[in-house]
């Protein structure tokens, strides 16, 4: 079912209470966050509810994706382009604090350029036929028109123009040959701020996007890069609902969006690019590169079929699907495919239920050595049930080391001895049990039922007050074992509603206020729906209000 | 598209936390540049006789104007005498009432001898003998590099029979008024005597020409400056906490910008030191060359030779002597035999006396124009020569054009046709105009000269008046050959500096 027409039936029963949620053709003055009804359902009512966002400097996989792009592939990126700085609060790295030049930043910035425009003269035949036969202004004007609009994301002004025509004035004059002072135009191209950061023009309140703007929100949200020519060429049609559905679709069902989706969920999950070097080889000495290297692309090859192949939430959490190599299937007991080659496979389903099962995540939350409970528990309430468990006190680590221990603890053992102090239950109390359910999971996410030390790993448990909110109690959910959890959190509104949450958090880079929740709305409903798959969540989220309309606040 | 998962790997600690670069570059920009020489400062006197060889009074056309000024565009005859001086217009000066005061200490009626005695040492003669140092000398001791350097060295602009001394016109002086440093005659004699010890290395290398790396290089401040005034642009758009990140990053362009200045130009080559061959010189057994049927040759191989002893550094001092001052023929400056210099005589006609001695000024004009034509050359010769600071020589050299009276007609010392060219930088009001003072010396010309050249000399030659200068208040200082109502016993021999 493609995004409109979840949306439209959305509509169609909405209208029969009188709550409707969605796109407003034209702009109106915001009635204020809405109201909440009883059963928790916001009003959404006629008014447009745009979102805020923040200028920010393209990422590095931003940046190394719009070289590609830019130059249909046939320049490299630099190495030298600065990643990101600091602790993500969403955990996407598409925050704009994230990705604030610092003092140094602004030279990498321009040894970046060049090194980028260093290989334009070998690409140039390439890249503007002209150059051989013409090479003159107009030929230059015809660079500007493809690679000066692919950089900003819309056509150049008359002033960019210019100054980018100066500057291969400038290398003529100089005695450059033609290739060369394109090479310097490039420089010059790719230190701009028009390149190197996602800006909107103020919108006080509220505005409507315009169609270049849309291409830029759709093609970094889709595929971590600057439009392609095909969005280009549609984007003064992209305020019409139905060319930007169509767009967003193409977008993400081609392999563009690959890394961009793969992304989302590792940055959702905190599953990493494991390296064997984060795990302690006299645990697993046979966990080398390779092996690695197959956890993380079998983690990117499940998320990515759970989008293409109409995964759900409740697939995503409790398939037992899983991709193998020989490396893979090495770790998990399964007969290997042929060499080099990777197998869809079913997984026991007592042991295995969707994402926060599979190996790399489990991986990722976890010591080098050892399993953690408090990593995949905190995962379960913050980035699963979106609870905000406040940070932990500075002292944390220094308390817990004066925490007596039985000899050779269990998880839960631990568990105890922590929640059994009043500084650390509030947070504790409510992370552990969903972290000790899945203890038969090792730090490499191999399958156990007993620590090293030899006692058993007992996963049962509680996990306290789900769905709580503000005037509403929470309810606790028990477990017989990490499977049960995640089939009862399967079918919890609270996780359709945090997972919607997430998708906005992604798509809009920071956390998500009280102005935010019809489109956060629109997004859940997208996912409880009969037969809502998890890319009508994706592209549900390009209809929304938020999504179309932008204000300062 | 290539998949490139794998090259896509993000520095990335445990838990996840993307580690911040290292600084990958040093401040210092990626181009260096070497070392240059400094340059030496030389002088190059240029003498012709007979000064302005016509006038006084309407047939005068040596001054470019009547007051202090521009001269007329490159290309642009500044006066009828200077026309072949047009292509250089913008690399002289020309200076009008300068005139030879210490002359009237000589009691020399005729006039002539006095003022070759004096007109380049200032110094008041014994009657008609000089007494020197002449400003070639002076300068020379200054600016040689050592005591073993050749200093002040004359070489003859015109040819002479081979087995005749030059005498005409020995106005250049060693001390005492001992004879200045002649050179040989003979052009091929001059090049073995100038550069036999001259060694001369391997011509330098061409500049290399710029990388594409160099070129990006020496933008980078100028595209720093753009992308600031990118920021600008699109700062104006935003909301203000939008502004405010952008105009953190725009504080840290201009940060950077100015460690990036304008890069100096690349380093220039050395000198071109390229000593003339003895095989580029003309056969100097020619006949009947004492018309000046050979003098466009000669006078080019004896430029070449001067100019490459400079730049050789085989002297720092070096005068051009157009020496011919009794019947040289001109014959260059003519169509084929129709100088009138042929079967007259160039001085008696500068005199105006009689037939077959063509007085007319048309004539005289054309003469002359064998001195301008070969100070044009001169003058381009040194700019188009490197010398060792990547300056043109004649960006190093002051060249002084100075001639032995105002007005050879009657032998008259004021209003002296001087002009000045090169080393651009001692002129603080720039080239390329005439000037046009009260009334200064030539000792005025010469000490100005000397501090061009470094000094601060306020005079040159003899000082006081010139009745202190002979030791008499009565002395017939003969006014009636100086400038009308000048000449006195109280007339000062300096009267201060030139505004050059």
């Amino acid at each position: 079912m493609g995004a409109r027409s979840w949306l439209a039936l959305s509509l169609l029963v909405a209208s029969c209470d009188g709550s409707i949620t969605g796109h407003r053709s034209s702009p109106s003055t915001p009635s204020g966050p809405p109201t909440q009804t009883d059963d928790g359902r916001y009003v959404c009512d006629d008014a447009v509810h745009p979102a805020a966002t923040q200028a920010r400097r393209l990422t590095r996989l931003e940046y190394q994706n719009s070289i590609d792009v830019l130059f249909d592939g046939r320049l490299d990126p630099s190495s030298q382009y600065p990643g990101t700085v600091g602790k993500s609060i969403t955990g996407y790295s598409t925050e704009a604090a994230l990705n604030d030049i610092g003092s140094g930043g602004a030279e990498q910035l321009m040894f970046a350029a060049e090194d980028v425009a260093l290989q334009l003269p070998a690409a140039l035949p390439q890249l503007l036929p002209c150059a051989a036969s013409s090479p003159n202004e107009s030929c230059v004007n015809t660079f500007l028109d493809v690679y000066g609009t692919r950089a900003y994301r819309r056509p150049l002004t008359t002033g960019e123009r210019n100054d980018l025509l100066d500057e291969y004035r400038a290398g003529v004059a100089s005695g450059g040959s033609f290739s060369d002072s394109m090479a310097m135009v490039v420089d010059h191209l790719l230190q701009m701020p028009q390149f190197l950061y996602l800006a909107e023009a103020s919108a006080g309140s509220v505005r409507a996007l315009d169609g270049y703007e849309l291409a830029s929100r759709l093609s970094f949200m889709l595929t971590d890069s600057i439009p392609d020519d095909e969005l280009l060429a549609a984007a003064p049609n992209l305020t019409d609902p139905a060319t930007i559905d169509a767009q967003a679709t193409r977008l993400l069902t081609s392999s563009r969006a690959n890394t961009s989706l793969a992304r989302f969920f590792r940055e959702w999950t905190g599953t990493v690019q494991v390296s064997s070097a984060d795990k302690d080889p006299a645990f697993f000495p046979s966990f080398d590169a390779a092996h690695a290297q197959s956890m993380n692309d079998s983690f990117d090859r499940f998320v990515l079929d759970q989008i293409r192949n109409q995964g759900t939430l409740r697939t995503l959490l409790r398939t037992t699907d899983a991709f193998v190599d020989a490396n893979m299937a090495a770790l998990l007991g399964l007969p290997a495919p042929p060499a080099g080659q990777w197998a869809k496979v079913t997984l026991d389903d007592k042991r295995y239920s969707g994402i926060v099962t599979q190996p790399a995540m489990l991986a990722s939350l976890a010591h080098s050595a050892e399993s953690s409970f408090v990593f995949r528990g905190k995962f379960i309430r913050k980035q699963l049930l979106c609870e905000n468990l406040g940070m932990p006190p500075p002292d944390a680590q220094a308390t817990f080391n004066t925490i007596p221990l039985p000899p050779n603890p269990t998880g839960k053992d631990i568990s105890a001895a922590v929640v059994a102090r009043a500084e650390c239950s509030g947070c504790h109390a409510l992370m552990n049990p969903a972290g000790l359910s899945m203890e038969q999971f090792d730090a490499i996410g191999q399958w156990r039922t007993t620590y090293s030390s030899g006692k058993t790993i007992d996963p049962t448990g509680v996990l306290p007050q789900v769905g709580g909110r503000p005037g509403v109690a929470g309810h606790d959910l028990t477990f017989t074992d990490h499977v049960s959890m995640m089939e009862q959190l399967a079918n919890e509104p609270t996780v359709a509603t945090c997972v919607a949450t997430q998708v906005f958090r992604f798509t809009f880079s920071r956390l998500d206020t009280s102005s935010d929740v019809c489109a956060i709305q629109g997004v859940g409903d997208a996912l409880k729906a009969s037969g809502g798959t998890l890319s009508d969540a994706i592209l549900a989220i390009t209809a929304t209000d938020a999504f179309t309309h932008r204000s300062d606040q | 598209m290539s998949q490139r998962i794998d090259r896509r790997r993000f520095l990335v600690g445990s838990g996840g936390a993307l580690l911040a670069l290292p600084m990958l570059e040093a401040f210092a920009p990626r181009t260096a540049f070497a070392q240059t020489a400094a340059a030496p400062k030389r002088l190059v006197v240029v003498f012709h006789p007979h000064g302005r060889v016509v006038g006084p009074g309407s047939s005068d056309n040596w001054a470019p104007r009547t007051t202090t000024g521009p001269l007329p565009p490159v290309g642009t005859a500044p006066s009828p005498g200077l026309a072949a001086l047009a292509p250089i217009n913008n690399e002289i000066v020309t200076l009008a009432n300068i005139d030879n005061i210490v002359r009237h200490t000589s009691g020399d009626v005729d006039g002539h001898a006095s003022a070759s005695a004096t007109c380049m040492s200032c110094v008041v003669p014994a009657g008609q003998t000089p007494k020197g140092p002449t400003i070639d000398y002076v300068a020379g001791l200054r600016l040689r590099s050592s005591a073993a350097q050749k200093m002040a060295i004359v070489i003859p602009g015109q040819a002479a029979p081979f087995n005749n001394s030059v005498t005409e016109n020995n106005v250049f002086l060693g001390p005492g008024g001992s004879a200045g440093n002649y050179q040989s005659i003979d052009p091929t004699q001059l090049i073995r005597d100038l550069f036999a010890s001259v060694v001369v290395g391997p011509p330098p290398p061409p500049p290399p020409t710029p990388t594409l790396q160099d070129r990006l290089s020496a933008r980078r401040g100028s595209i720093l400056d753009a992308v600031a005034r990118g920021f600008t642009s699109l700062r104006a758009t935003l909301n203000p906490a939008d502004q405010a990140r952008l105009d953190q990053h725009a504080q840290f362009i201009r940060d950077t910008e100015l460690r990036y200045q304008q890069p100096p130009p690349p380093p220039p080559a050395a000198s071109s030191c390229a000593p003339p061959s003895t095989s580029s010189v003309p056969n100097y057994d020619w006949p009947n060359f004492r018309k000046g049927e050979h003098d466009d040759a000669f006078a080019q191989t004896q430029i070449e030779s001067l100019v490459q002893a400079l730049a050789c550094d085989v002297t720092r001092t070096a005068a051009l002597n157009f020496w011919a001052a009794g019947d040289p023929g001109f014959v260059t400056e003519f169509a084929p035999s129709t100088s009138p210099y042929i079967a007259g005589n160039w001085h008696a006609s500068i005199h105006g006396d009689g037939s077959p001695n063509d007085p007319s000024s048309a004539s005289l004009t054309k003469g002359f124009g064998f001195y301008t034509k070969y100070f044009t050359k001169l003058i381009q010769r040194l700019a188009a020569v490197q010398d060792v600071d990547g300056n043109r020589l004649l960006d190093n050299t002051l060249v002084l054009w100075v001639s032995d009276l105002g007005y050879g007609s009657g032998h008259y010392c004021y209003n002296y046709p001087v002009v000045l060219a090169g080393l651009k930088s001692a002129f603080s009001k720039g080239q390329g105009r005439h000037v046009v003072g009260q009334v200064n010396s030539l000792g005025d010309v010469y000490a100005q000269v000397l501090r061009m050249l470094g000094g601060s000399d306020t005079t040159f030659g003899s000082t006081g008046t010139l009745s202190s200068a002979v030791g008499s208040s009565s002395f017939n200082f003969l006014p009636q050959m100086g400038r009308p109502g000048l000449i006195n016993k109280d007339t000062p021999l300096h009267f201060g500096a030139i505004d050059l």
